[in-house]
């Protein structure tokens, strides 16, 4: 007797659900590493705070703090993340610090490219005139040129930051 | 309108081509009966990765941000349809396996019937991605749509194919592929291939699954060349190499009945052509104006070397240019295919039910089948005259202790109903059932409401063009 | 990372975010505030005036020839004059007459503001100072511990990342299509270039350095051979496929990393 269609149906079925499970678990069981995509990474101008401080919870997240940064030692200042805003390739969040109703820092606390743009055009780039890319946590600069983010994501951010300072 | 008639038929005609004794000649390979269950597994599993590599390159943070669901939905719904237009092209591959186990006609429904999940998956793959884009940018769909086709890699081609494919879907809409004609239309539709190809770069360079999984796009890029190389060698190399081993040539056209010709080509090696008796080709014959559309005709009797017989009623335009072929037009052939053979009896004894030019491949099946399947063969036709090839199935029939009923007049005169009193033991036979689609449907439906299992039939369906 | 400064400041001006990074040197710490604060105030001074996006600015009413050439404010023709120089010096490539809706000098405003911010700061004697217009850098001095200011090119296709690093004296812009899409239009047929990922200017001028910046990511290689013959500039331009080019000017600015 040859199998009948309903049974093709279900075997299909069965075996997308293998298919799938199996993928899961094998993504799971490879992942323990923590170089896969979706990696956080800090901007080159950011004041590198942890990523999951910055998507931590939309809900109020200030911190009084004095920044690692150094800044002026002007006292008490507080700090806040703003929420993760999209510009376009990627996830932007900014960092506020004020001393009392004053702005004295703005910078960018998480800068998380679009991994399936940049990371992909990361792979097939020609060696750069270092023949080697230059990685933002090893080389300490004080500014990069050509560093737009659109100012939309960029503001939008440092809004949701200064309401949860309520300055 | 002449009255119905059903009347066995003795033998008596000599037809030049005279009936083999079953046995000579080879046969085509026994289908496989796992073949169709394995493949729907591979399938399956191969859906199921492919949907759970979508979900594993997502990450929270960006599903969560501006436009996150619409993008992650866009990459999942672009990697479905990718995988589904995927096995579209491989169930018209013409692997051998496959094609003895499904039947080309079945595997034909089953690309008709999957070719909408494809374009509807990727035009919701364009709008979600689109929007998404937009919704993260914080800007409008169409200067978001220009930055991202403009800047993103192979975006360009991209754009090119789906521009290509929505056009090719468009003229699929019924109503207009009528209008455009057959062959045109699926002359045109091969260009889904080069949409294909030309979408394939961005996939690979930009698809959240492969990015950073170089293991995913090795499978990606393998599955892709199998398939093309399955392709290439099946649906191009063979047919090119088997029409050049057989070196066929037009060699009479003869008038079988009224619009119904038999075309008779001459050919080396055909005593090493596997061929069931029921399978058809596609036939190209080399002639001004013929030369670049080929067509499916199954053959009306199995090979009789150096002969191949083919009989066609003039249906289109280019079944009736038939009549006109000139002895030595060279002819190219593709296959055999189909699964309308004796290798799908379950039962001993047989049922062969011809529909007008269906007779074509019930006699060349009757060839195959055994003294020991008692055939039953029952011809229906509008009139006595169109009865083409009925002293052939006479004449088989009886060296297999069969009989022959022909069911002759019009619709109305003819009651199909009253088929299975002539065949009271219709129960325990395998029933072949070939002729034009209404027929095919109709007498299938009756025999189901009967009770006859999926298993005892087995039916050719000849679309009308 | 970000290096800490005496003084930092983040201003939104001009459509993006001008931050400064001052070392006050021997300048008092409230001179070297007050200097930032004034440094701000011209930033927006100058927005008012050139913004292409405020109806009723100067340089609006300019385009829509609106204003007596009697009524401009001096930074106009200023500004124009320097625009002529850009044009001349890149070899036509950057040309804000042929943009569409007349006349544009958006490709060399922001540079130039930013140079005129950071010319109050070196008049009010503060050691060491940078102000980075949304990329593109105008600076003196350097920090006290360190030789010269290090500034980083961002990488086209990796925002975490840099193409190259630098040692900037004066000024440096790079322009790219990346971020806010393709900006910058060919003078010659008035297109959307695409020719380059990404084109950086060192020199001592931050406007020229931003419109030939500019000229170099629409004329790409050809434009480059036109600022190689420039003294004191050198560019360096990526092309969409990765490939790279950079004068011998730029060269000597890599920061050799250990």
């Amino acid at each position: 007797m040859p199998p009948s269609k309903l049974n093709r149906a279900g075997v299909a079925a069965v075996s997308s659900v293998a298919g799938f499970a199996f993928v899961l678990l094998a993504h799971t069981a490879g992942h323990r590493t923590p170089t896969a995509p979706g990696q956080s990474m800090s901007g080159p101008a950011a004041a590198t705070a942890p990523p999951s401080q910055g998507q931590a919870s939309p809900g109020p997240a200030a911190t009084t703090t004095t920044p690692a940064t150094g800044a002026p030692a002007a006292g008490g200042l507080a700090s806040a993340v703003g929420q993760n805003e999209q510009y376009g390739y990627g996830v932007l969040s900014v960092k506020v610090t004020v001393s009392g109703r004053r702005i004295v820092d703005v910078s960018v606390a998480t800068l998380q490219t679009a991994e399936q743009y940049s990371q992909s055009l990361a792979q097939q780039v020609i060696p750069m005139l270092r023949h080697e890319v230059l990685s933002a946590q090893t080389t300490q600069v004080y500014a990069v040129s050509g560093a737009t983010y659109t100012s939309e994501a960029y503001l939008y951010s440092a809004q949701s930051a200064l309401d949860k300072l309520h300055v | 309108m002449s009255p119905a008639a059903t009347r066995a038929r003795a033998p008596g005609h000599q037809p030049t081509l005279a009936p083999e004794r079953a046995g000579t000649g080879l046969r085509a390979h026994r289908p496989l009966p796992w073949v169709p269950t394995v493949c729907s597994g591979l399938a399956g599993l191969g859906f199921g990765a492919v949907m759970a590599s979508s979900i594993t390159s997502e990450t929270w943070s960006a599903f969560r941000a501006a436009g996150g669901v619409a993008i992650f939905l866009g990459s999942a719904t672009g990697m479905a349809g990718t995988y589904l237009a995927l096995l579209m092209v491989l169930l018209v591959s013409r692997v051998p396996i496959i094609e003895r186990a499904l039947g080309q006609d079945g595997l034909l429904r089953w690309h008709r019937r999957l070719a909408p999940w494809p374009i509807w998956l990727i035009v919701a793959h364009v709008v979600l991605l689109s929007v998404g884009y937009a919704q993260s940018a914080h800007r409008a769909i169409w200067p978001e749509l220009g930055t991202v086709v403009g800047t993103f890699p192979w975006m360009i081609e991209a754009t090119a194919a789906f521009a290509l494919m929505a056009l090719l879907a468009t003229i699929s809409i019924r109503a207009i592929r009528r209008r455009i004609g057959r062959e045109r239309w699926w002359a045109l539709h091969l260009g889904m291939y080069l949409a294909l190809a030309l979408a394939f770069a961005h996939i690979l360079v930009i698809g959240p699954s492969f990015v950073n999984h170089p293991l995913a796009r090795s499978l990606w890029i393998a599955l892709w060349l199998a398939t093309a190389g399955l392709v290439i060698v099946y649906r191009f190399g063979l047919p090119l190499v088997r029409s050049l081993r057989y070196g066929l040539q037009v060699a009479e056209v003869r008038p079988e009945a009224p619009g119904v010709v038999s075309v008779i080509c001459r050919g080396r090696h055909l005593d090493r052509l596997r061929v069931s008796g029921g399978q058809f080709f596609e036939w190209r014959f080399l002639a001004p104006g013929m030369w670049w559309q080929a067509h499916p005709f199954t053959l009306s009797a199995r090979p009789k070397p150096p002969f191949l017989r083919l009989t066609v009623k003039a249906l289109g335009d280019f079944s009736s240019s038939l009549a006109g072929l000139r002895p030595g037009t060279k002819v190219l052939i593709e296959g055999p295919y189909g699964a309308f053979t004796s290798h799908a009896r379950r039962r001993r004894k047989a049922l062969l039910i011809a529909g007008g030019i269906g007779v074509t491949s019930i006699r060349a099946l009757l060839e195959d089948l055994p003294e020991s399947t008692e055939p039953v063969v029952v011809l229906r036709a509008s009139s006595s005259k169109d009865l083409a090839l009925a002293p052939e199935v006479a004449e088989l029939a009886q060296r297999r202790k069969g009989r022959v009923h022909e069911l002759v007049g019009s619709r109305s005169a003819v009651k199909l109903e009253r088929l299975p009193e002539l065949v009271p033991d219709f129960r325990k036979r395998d029933l072949y059932i070939a002729g034009p689609t209404e027929f095919v449907d109709h007498v299938t439906n009756m025999f189901t409401r009967l009770g006859v299992p999926a298993d005892a039939l087995h039916f050719e369906a000849y679309a009308l063009p | 990372m970000a290096l800490a400064a005496d003084v930092v400041r983040a201003e939104p001006v001009m459509g993006t975010v001008v931050s400064f990074h001052v070392f006050a040197g021997r300048c008092r710490r409230d001179k070297t505030e007050a200097a930032v604060d004034e440094a701000c105030r011209e930033l927006h001074r100058l927005e008012a005036i050139f913004s292409t996006w405020v109806a009723d600015s100067p340089m609006s009413r300019l385009r829509a020839g609106r204003i007596g050439l009697d009524q401009l404010p001096p930074e106009i023709p200023a500004v124009l004059d320097l625009c002529r120089r850009a044009k001349d010096l890149s070899g036509g490539w950057f040309d804000p007459w042929a943009m569409p809706g007349g006349v544009d000098p958006t490709g060399l405003v922001k540079g130039w503001a930013v140079e005129q911010a950071i010319g109050i700061l070196r008049e009010a004697g503060v050691g060491a100072a940078l102000a980075n217009g949304g990329g593109d850098i105008a600076l003196f001095g350097h920090p006290p511990d360190a030789p010269n200011w290090r500034v980083g090119v961002r990488h086209p296709w990796r925002s975490n990342a840099f193409a190259c690093v630098l040692e900037v004296s004066s000024a440096i812009a790079t322009s790219g299509p990346y971020e806010r899409g393709l900006h910058l239009i060919d003078p010659h047929d008035g297109s959307r270039a695409q020719r380059s990922a990404s084109a950086t200017v060192i020199g001592p001028s931050l406007a020229l350095a931003d419109a030939l910046a500019t000229a170099v990511a629409v004329g790409a290689r050809e434009a480059l051979r036109v600022i190689s013959g420039l003294e004191g500039y050198g560019a360096y331009w990526i092309g969409p496929d990765g490939s790279e080019e950079a004068t011998s000017g730029f060269n000597r600015a890599l920061h050799r990393a250990g």
